[in-house]
């Protein structure tokens, strides 16, 4: 008998075989290409401080800042220049005091929130890794101890991206 | 005797064991097509409906046998990323669509989740035949470093 029960038991094992449920593995390839580009600009635009007459601005009062949308796709370097006047500035005007300076950030919560920068007169880098699309804020100001005589003036700051 | 006791069992043990139903797992799911991810603009979506449209397929069939099968589609995993890639902040989603037979079976459609999800399909004398069009999406606030990404879906027949 105790031979009986082994031989059942072998019996049993080999006719209930636990089959897998059929399955498909359904796949999805792509691929990412390395890549810096500045996708999307927007102007601001300058106002002048009431107050002193020698500082027109994008953060004085009703100015807007400018923007600029930069994709960064594996390692790239942010240039961000130094701004200059190419409006032809009016009769009068003294060029040899004003002083042009930007300043930018990264908009918060967005692959360039870490980056930012105060005024300045000199052109400046940022590293970048890959990021998804991002804003970049930035102001413009001109500071002329010797004032602005009435006319439009335009300021303007280049910003590129290169991969090594 | 005993050897006459041991037919007998082994006669009733050979008869209780084919009795019992075998598993009814004859409905199959055949993949068509892999599908083909592209990166969005913005680099914050990696997708098979991302400018363009490149599904993947399967193919399931039920016949008589199975009865009313459940079709389970499994949520996305991720299999191939390169280097470099910060996955902290990613959702992988899958959405699907089924195509309804007429008069046989009713359809079924799951927009983007990132959960299981299944349907019920009732197989039919001549084999009842449907086919799951799958895409899937990676979404990542963080963009997608340079290389190749696969996703997978696993797509499974419970009779």
């Amino acid at each position: 008998m105790r031979l009986f029960g082994i031989a059942a038991g072998l019996l049993i094992a080999g006719v209930l075989p636990v089959a897998a449920a059929p399955s498909a593995n359904v796949d999805f390839s792509g691929t990412v290409a390395a890549t810096c580009s500045i996708t999307a600009s927007t102007n601001g635009t300058m106002k002048l401080n009431p107050s002193t007459g020698t500082t027109l601005g994008s953060e004085e009062a009703g100015g807007t800042r400018g923007s600029v949308t930069v994709l960064s796709i594996g390692a790239s370097t942010l240039t961000i220049g130094a701004p200059s006047l190419t409006s032809t500035p009016p009769v009068g005007y003294v060029t040899g005091t004003q002083t042009i300076e930007v300043s930018y950030s990264g908009a918060p919560s967005s692959g360039l929130s870490g980056v930012s920068h105060a005024y300045t007169s000199s052109q400046t880098t940022q590293p970048l890794g890959t990021i998804g699309a991002s804003d970049l804020y930035i102001n413009n100001r001109i500071v002329n101890p010797s004032g602005f005589p009435p006319d439009t003036y335009t300021t303007r700051t280049v910003v590129t991206c290169a991969q090594p | 005797m005993r050897s006459a006791l041991s037919r007998l069992g082994g006669g009733i043990l050979a008869a209780a064991a084919l009795s019992v139903p075998l598993p009814g797992y004859a409905c199959s799911i055949n993949l068509t097509s892999a599908g083909t991810l592209r990166p969005s603009d913005d680099n914050k979506t990696l997708g098979s409906e991302v400018k363009g449209n490149t599904p993947g397929t399967v193919t399931s069939i039920l016949s008589l046998l199975d009865g009313t099968a459940t079709i389970e589609v499994s949520s996305p995993t991720r299999i191939q990323t390169p280097g470099g890639y910060n996955a902290s902040a990613e959702t992988l989603q899958v959405a699907y669509n089924a195509a309804a037979v007429l008069g046989l079976f009713p359809g079924a459609s799951q927009s983007y989740t990132s959960s299981t999800t299944s349907f019920q399909a009732t197989g039919v004398l001549a084999g009842l035949s449907f086919s799951i069009t799958l895409h899937n999406r990676i979404l990542n606030p963080n963009g997608f470093a340079p290389g190749t990404y696969t996703t997978r879906t696993v797509v499974t027949c419970h009779p």
